[in-house]
């Protein structure tokens, strides 16, 4: 009898909150990183359309540089400070997603369709049959060529599925008076495609697995094109975050592997026509892995439903749209794509980045990938240099990571 | 008995309020000192006997942190010789370039006062900015140096790309960004030496070898003593240097213990492993000082 008579009165006051929670006002902390003023006007841009559609809730943004993004965001988890929404990398989601909450049983209420995103990067923000986060963008990781090189050589550029003969034969006339055809570092985005495309995986058990056959066979076979065949040029060891990038955009190489999200940046920043075309196929076979991020809601968040209905904003068809528009990531709103392709202005990029999603693999990451990355840039110099035989460098990872 | 305690009192009143008003001018610092200093150090001294990962629950785990760095980590013992190699490396270098450089521009040539505001120009820039611009100088085959020596015929190496190259070249970029501080102490030391001991040595028809040996160093050896022991001191907690410039590579060749000890924090999320390494870095710096200060009686001539 108390006992009801106590539910009853929780009930009520719990109604009474709930009506209260779903008038007032709510203000919402957004933490994502941005690296420039452009990025966060775009951010900024978005919190004012959740605004608008909804009024009852304000957006407020933080921005953190992506460098220092995760830190600030388990420091913020630790003092129990987290905002409401923030961002998450699909490589990232073993390390945080548990400051996450699912959520797919928000979709129902405010009319969401999952499906309308594009599946490879949805999938890869999942863990353990948790939707963490919804994505905003993606890429599969394409290779980059110097269109101006390959017209100056007078060799026929990569067309989608190209095979490893092919770009092998581009590498070789397209490295002469010091400048280089290909340029790859130890970061494993930019060398796992070739681990894959010849059937190889990283990842056993759930563990990383950098020693087995095929990893090091894929890793001494890109490593060569700088040590033995002279394709691609020597590494210093370096703090810089993107050395191939560098070389790129410097045309002191001719092709690179990144994600699609550098192509606008990019294209606006060079002194040469920029293509992109697929990893090379290794007996017919081309696999890439990609990354993406989306955006969710935490777990101290104290409006849950109110988050997901900004984010539904934030990533909705209107904010894709803009996002495209204005020339940052590669939508993972599939109906938005066409206007990030016209935006690029790269021929052949659509075909190329379909073909690449074909038969791309979602990039799963162990906890602690940012470390295992930070060790393969920094030990495979001496690989690509020729001075250490690239199955000792992947050992000597290994090794610091069980 | 009486007449003898009343000052006496008076006394301590006196010193009860100086001790007030001493502290209230220590205050700010004192408080901002125990905030700022006192308890994070303190609490990674506690942090160091737990695994204690950035999110989630820390365990204690009582010496296991430091028994790992000693006998299973497979890279510390040689992160412990990359920073005693630097520590070597860059104190020589530095010393002689500095003590040399005070010594010519207090020898009466022309523009010195340029000379030294041009060589503590790298002390004012930052190392970070320092460390961007030398990788570019250290790029290979097209880099300042590579092509300098090219033009002489030597090819270059791969001054960061090479394990044995790498940490010279960090030294080299490091005792270049910082000799010009020791080289204002040293300048102070040596203007601050009576001329009339060097006229004494001039009568004598001393040559300037035995000049600079005999006086101009014992009596700058006090300023040589603060140098070495801040210097050493810094260069056992060098940082920027291999987060900027090499990234710790070529493999751990250039990873010293603070970037070790970031990189078990921060990439590796290692809180409790990072802690520990920090403070074994603490007893070691404060083991090496406490010899220099004892070894000090030895050469330090205090005038």
């Amino acid at each position: 009898m108390k006992h009801s008579l106590l539910l009853a009165l929780a009930a009520s006051v719990a109604s009474v909150s709930l009506a209260v929670a779903q008038d007032s006002p709510v203000t919402l902390r957004w933490a994502m990183s941005a690296d420039s003023q452009a990025e966060i006007a775009v951010w900024n841009h978005l919190a004012d359309m959740v605004h608008e559609k909804y009024p009852a809730i304000t957006v407020k943004f933080e921005s953190t540089a992506f460098r220092d993004y995760y830190n600030k965001l388990a420091t913020q988890a630790a003092a129990n400070d987290l905002a409401c929404i923030a961002g998450l990398q699909a490589q990232r989601a073993p390390d945080y997603g548990q400051l996450f909450v699912d959520l797919t049983p928000f979709f129902e209420d405010a009319g969401f369709d999952i499906s309308a995103y594009e599946p490879s990067i949805v999938d890869g923000l999942k863990q353990d049959g948790k939707q963490l986060a919804v994505p905003y963008d993606l890429g599969p990781y394409v290779l980059y060529y110097n269109k101006t090189r390959f017209a100056e050589a007078g060799i026929p550029e990569p067309k989608p599925g190209w095979s490893v003969d092919e770009f092998v034969a581009a590498a070789k006339a397209l490295t002469k008076d010091g400048k280089y055809g290909f340029v790859a570092d130890g970061t494993p985005d930019m060398w796992l495609p070739f681990v894959l495309s010849i059937g190889g995986d990283y990842i056993a058990d759930n563990r990383p697995d950098l020693t087995n056959d095929k990893v090091v066979e894929g890793f001494s076979w890109v490593t060569a094109l700088a040590s033995k065949d002279h394709v691609a040029p020597p590494l210093p060891a370096t703090g810089a975050s993107n050395y191939p990038a560098d070389q790129f955009r410097s045309g002191n190489a001719a092709m690179y592997i990144d994600g699609p999200w550098q192509l606008i940046n990019a294209k606006a920043n060079v002194q040469f026509d920029i293509g992109i075309g697929t990893t090379p196929a290794f007996g017919g076979t081309s696999i890439t892995t990609m990354s993406g991020t989306g955006f969710g809601v935490t777990r101290s968040c104290e409006h849950p439903a109110e988050a997901f209905k900004a984010i539904s904003v934030i990533i909705g068809p209107e904010a894709q749209q803009y996002i495209a528009e204005s020339g940052r990531g590669f939508p993972a709103y599939k109906e938005a794509q066409a206007y990030w392709y016209k935006v690029a202005g790269v021929e052949g990029a659509r075909e190329t980045i379909d073909t690449a999603l074909k038969t791309v693999n979602v990039y799963r990451t162990t906890p602690r990938w940012n470390r295992i990355a930070q060790l393969l840039q920094q030990y495979a110099v001496e690989a690509f240099n020729g001075t250490k035989a690239p199955a000792d460098v992947l050992k000597e990872v290994q090794a610091q990571i069980n | 008995m009486g007449k003898v305690q009343a000052p006496k009192r008076n006394q301590t009143i006196a010193a009860r309020r100086r001790r007030w008003a001493v502290l209230g001018f220590l205050g700010p610092n004192l408080i901002g000192f125990l905030v700022f200093t006192i308890f994070p150090i303190s609490a990674s001294l506690v942090i160091s006997f737990y695994e204690w990962p950035l999110l989630g629950d820390a365990v204690a785990v009582g010496f296991k942190n430091f028994l790992r760095m000693f006998t299973q980590d497979p890279v510390f013992w040689q992160i412990s010789f990359n920073t005693i190699y630097f520590v070597v490396g860059y104190i020589i270098l530095n010393l002689v370039v500095s003590i040399g450089l005070a010594v010519w521009l207090t020898s009466g040539i022309r523009f010195a006062g340029l000379f030294r505001f041009v060589f503590f120009l790298p002390v004012v820039a930052p190392m970070v900015a320092n460390s961007v611009v030398w990788r570019l100088l250290f790029v290979p085959d097209t880099g300042l140096f590579a092509a300098a020596l090219a033009t002489i015929g030597i090819e270059a190496p791969n001054w960061l790309g090479s394990p044995n190259w790498a940490m010279p070249s960090v030294i080299l970029m490091s005792v270049w960004a910082g000799f010009g501080y020791n080289m204002i102490i040293f300048i102070a030391g040596i203007q601050a030496i009576p001329a009339s001991i060097y006229e004494a040595a001039e009568i004598d028809g001393v040559n300037a070898w035995t000049r600079f040996r005999h006086i101009t160093f014992p009596m700058i050896s006090p300023s040589i003593f603060f140098a070495t022991v801040m210097t050493l001191i810094s260069a056992l907690k060098v940082f920027e240097q291999p987060y900027i410039l090499t990234g710790g590579g070529p493999g751990s060749s250039t990873t010293t213990i603070v970037f070790y000890l970031y990189q078990q924090g921060f990439q590796n999320y290692d809180l409790g492993y990072a802690s520990s390494i920090a403070w074994m870095l603490f007893l070691v710096i404060m083991f090496v000082t406490a010899i220099q200060f004892w070894g000090q009686k030895k050469w330090v001539h205090y005038a």
